[in-house]
């Protein structure tokens, strides 16, 4: 089978995605991104730009105005009743695939790039032969409160500027997305879907045994009993003979009367995981021809370790198709690979490629870990455990008035050697990562670690210099005197060795440290955590 | 090195349909694009295919002459040129937009609606071609490893220097036709003019000495018996002789001159096929013009000729019909058996 690969796609004025240029992987790609970003709309241009469908029925029927980035057309309607000539605006959809053999029908310099590669440009534009009518439809701005669709057409071209069909693509995106086969459509087609795997010799049987089965019901005493009544009361209902019988138009077949179980329980009233991961499944299996998977959030209503097997599966199946996954699980994207995220902010996508192989292998052994939480924070602060934590926490709401994650700010609990590993992604992401550090008793020990991130714009490494204070307990009595602590603390240590040794036993450093968050009392922050969390 | 491309000269019913979809078929799993010049052409090509192999196969297409231009020559890298989509061919007789100089791209190769100047068509290509390095022909190639141009004696004008472009690159490029039927013309401006019809001949020497093209006669006829390849081949002197490969015989074969009263009678008895040269000759009977009936054949025809052709008939002299000579031999040439024409004696 051929590799078909979308290298890009640009997206105007489609929903939330204003203005979007989205370059991609070749395999794998995991969207990334906060909830409003457009993640499913990035797949659903994919599926619209390829097939010329919107949620599985054709463009022109889904056709309405909300499909128009809400910003666009605010500016439409504010423009023609403040009197201004504006076009009426459009949606278009490019998608530039890799210039393979297979496609070059496909291929022409007419895209906006002027690039000379296969693609497909979508889109909903103003129909000319409608001039004269729109002109009447913008003589009274007053009523003009939305974008008039009536006087839209699609097209659809190539970028050798011909008209394509679904059939004349030969690229095929198949969705799979559990969560929304909801209604009674979805959920028959489901079934029956399920029954389409089935080898044609069981399906043979399965449609004899039923038909048997009818002849069975007919065959019953009771229901003879009952039809010979019925064919005495002829003429009441009507003039001809009426009998019971069970269904057997197609409409009836026996594919509309079978329900698939699992361990005896219909699949309609299994549980929503399980059933989520069998319609995954079932869409990888049935949809082993088509080319590029769209998959939206597979951890949905799955446990660990069912989402664990999905992923196993989803990786199986894709094979080298190229691949798209939207995802909020760390889960996911460790198991994947973190190599292969796309962080996607709705205007652009960028990628964390050419990650060190010894970091991505450390990622992706270590499922669950708080990547995501860097990928997706506005800013991180990095620190070296709970009671660090804690006081960072504390610090950046004494100095902002609010918790750092009112503010998008994560604070990330991370391991000795994992700090660097953390870094490395941080490195290739354009936001501000803050390292919360220990000197433990040689700063220049501390600085030679980090040296590779001196001077990285968005990189901050904060330790304090001097080596007598190696850690965080000593650090909050440099920079506050011991009575101020003894009264925090509800002690009345005498000497500050006696309440250093207090404070950095194991048993009691997190203890301190919930004190220290939890009081009204003022204490001074070392200088080293200030800087950190300084916007 | 010997070319890889060929011109095919056939004679009426040679068989070159049947030959050009055989060769296509015969090449896969290389992919041909096949180029013909009228619809009704590239249906009896289709329907060909289909005779042959159940179904078009996917590594053939059929286009159109100005399908084929629009679709894979024009459009893909028209942005060189002019940025709105070309929108389709308009047919224009003559030269179109004749006092708009070229620099004024749109009014030059286009209408208000950018369709563009079937006249024009083929110097956009080049011009195409040429603006992008050869990137339209570089298309083609990936497109196509064999390219068929079927009539081609009807292509003209700028239309020969796509043609030549065409044996130019990459692709196994076939050229067929017959150059004694040349009664459409693809292009009606005036550059080429010299090679339209029989003049082609010439050009596809010119061709062939330039190592762009082997020249294969098909100077053979499935259709016509003998007697009426000669009265054809007499109307084109300077060409081979065609051999008739029909050895039907029936109570009533060759040429037959009817007189105008017996002409009720005769077309009741033999039942031809009645072909004028257009419609301002006048009929009692249903019938054809010659240049409908193009491609098809029938077991007789009766020619009701014009001014022109009586007098050759009668004479024998090919000058009377130097202008029409090609639908002459159109016209005689859909017999299988017989050729009847009426005189008033």
């Amino acid at each position: 089978m051929s590799n078909y690969v979308i290298k890009r796609m640009k997206v105007t004025n489609y929903r939330s995605l204003k203005h979007g240029d989205f370059r991609f992987n070749d395999e794998v790609n995991i969207i990334v991104g906060d909830n409003e970003a457009g993640k499913s709309t990035l797949l659903e241009c994919i599926t619209l730009a390829l097939s010329g469908q919107i949620n599985g029925r054709s463009a022109l029927s889904e056709l309405h105005p909300m499909l128009f980035n809400i910003e666009v057309i605010q500016d439409y309607i504010d423009d023609i009743n403040l009197g201004v000539q504006v076009a009426p605006p459009s949606i278009k959809i490019e998608v530039f695939f890799q210039d393979i053999p297979e496609l070059v029908a496909l291929r022409g310099t007419n895209n906006t790039e002027g690039d000379n590669c296969p693609g497909v440009i979508f889109s909903f534009a103003f129909d000319d032969s409608f001039a004269v009518e729109y002109g009447e439809y913008i003589s009274r701005p007053a009523e003009v409160r939305s974008i008039p669709i009536e006087y839209y057409m699609v097209q659809w071209l190539s970028f050798a500027f011909n008209s394509v069909t679904s059939r004349s693509i030969p690229v095929t995106p198949v969705t799979v997305d559990a969560s929304r086969v909801v209604n009674i459509f979805g959920a028959s087609k489901y079934v029956s879907d399920l029954v389409r795997t089935l080898p044609v010799a069981e399906r043979v049987n399965l449609s004899l045994s039923f038909r048997r089965m009818k002849d069975a019901f007919l065959s019953d005493d009771t229901v003879k009993k009952i039809n010979t009544k019925l064919a005495g009361k002829r003429g009441e209902i009507s003039d001809k003979v009426m009998s019971m019988s069970l269904d057997s138009s197609a409409r009836g077949g026996w594919e509309g009367s079978i329900m698939p179980h699992l361990d005896d329980v219909p699949v309609s009233l299994v549980g929503k995981g399980e059933q989520n991961s069998v319609k995954i499944k079932l869409a990888l299996e049935n949809n082993s021809d088509a080319h590029i998977l769209l998959v939206e959030e597979p951890e949905n209503h799955l446990s660990y370790s069912r989402l664990n097997g999905l992923i196993e599966r989803i990786t199986q199946k894709a094979g080298g198709r190229q691949s798209f996954i939207t995802t909020h699980s760390s889960f996911v994207l460790n198991k994947l690979g973190i190599n292969n995220v796309l962080l996607f902010n709705g205007v652009t996508t960028v990628t964390l490629s050419s990650l060190s192989p010894s970091t991505y292998e450390y990622f992706k052994k270590l499922p669950g870990h708080d990547t995501l939480r860097l990928i997706l924070s506005r800013r991180a602060i990095l620190v070296e455990g709970p009671s660090d934590e804690l006081i960072v926490q504390k610090a950046f709401k004494t100095v902002h008035g609010f918790s750092p994650l009112e503010r998008g700010v994560d604070i990330i609990s991370v391991r000795g050697l994992a700090f660097l590993r953390f870094l490395e992604i941080a490195a290739k992401v354009d936001r501000r990562v803050d390292v919360v550090t220990d000197n433990d008793g040689n700063v220049a020990q501390v600085r030679a670690k980090y040296v590779d991130y001196h001077g990285v714009p968005n990189i901050r490494i904060n330790v304090d210099n001097d080596d007598l204070f190696c850690t965080l307990e000593p650090q909050l009595l440099k920079w506050n005197d011991r009575a101020t602590l003894n009264n925090i603390l509800g002690k009345s240590f005498t000497t500050d060795a006696e309440l250093i040794e207090y404070m950095t036993k194991p048993n009691n450093k997190t203890d301190v440290a919930l004190k220290l968050f939890d009081t009204d009392k003022h204490f001074n922050m070392p200088q080293y955590i200030l800087d950190a969390v300084n916007e | 090195m010997r070319s890889m491309n060929k011109v095919l000269l056939a004679s009426a019913g040679a068989g070159k349909t049947t030959r050009l979809v055989c060769d296509a078929l015969a090449a896969l799993p290389k992919r041909t694009a096949i180029v013909t010049f009228t619809v009704n052409n590239a249906e009896a090509i289709r329907a060909k295919l289909c005779e042959l192999n159940g179904v078009i196969p996917e590594g053939v297409t059929v286009y159109t002459w100005y399908t084929f231009a629009l679709q894979e020559l024009v459009r893909p890298y028209q942005s060189a040129i002019f940025k709105y989509r070309v929108s389709s061919v308009l047919m224009v007789n003559g030269a179109s937009a004749r006092f708009v100089p070229k620099a004024r791209v749109k009014d030059y190769y286009f209408n208000p609606q950018i369709a563009i100047y079937s006249d024009k068509l083929s110097d956009f290509c080049l011009a195409c071609d040429a603006a992008t390095a050869g990137l339209v022909v570089g298309r083609l190639e990936d497109q196509f490893e064999r390219l068929c141009i079927d009539e081609v004696q009807d292509f003209a004008g700028y239309d020969i220097d796509v043609i030549e472009w065409l044996l130019r690159s990459r692709m196994e490029v076939t050229l067929v036709g017959d150059v004694c039927q040349a009664t459409f013309k693809t292009n009606h401006s005036p550059k080429n003019r010299g090679f339209f019809g029989t003049g082609f001949l010439t050009k596809v020497e010119v061709w062939s000495k330039a190592r762009l093209c082997e020249i294969e006669y098909m100077s053979i006829s499935y259709r016509c018996i003998q007697e009426i390849c000669d009265l054809a081949d007499s109307i084109f002197p300077g060409l081979r002789a065609t051999a008739s490969l029909n050895t039907h015989r029936t109570q009533h074969d060759g040429i037959f001159v009817v007189r105008s009263r017996d002409l009720p009678t005769y077309i009741a008895r033999f039942e031809p096929q009645v072909l004028r040269y257009d419609r301002t000759t006048p009929s009692d009977h249903l019938a054809f013009n010659f240049g409908e009936v193009k491609g098809l054949g029938y077991e007789r025809v009766l020619v009701l000729p014009n001014g022109k052709m009586r007098s050759w008939l009668l004479t024998g002299d090919i000058a009377h019909i130097e202008k029409s000579a090609e639908k002459a031999y159109v016209a005689v040439t859909r017999a299988r058996q017989s050729v009847g024409t009426c005189q008033r004696l």
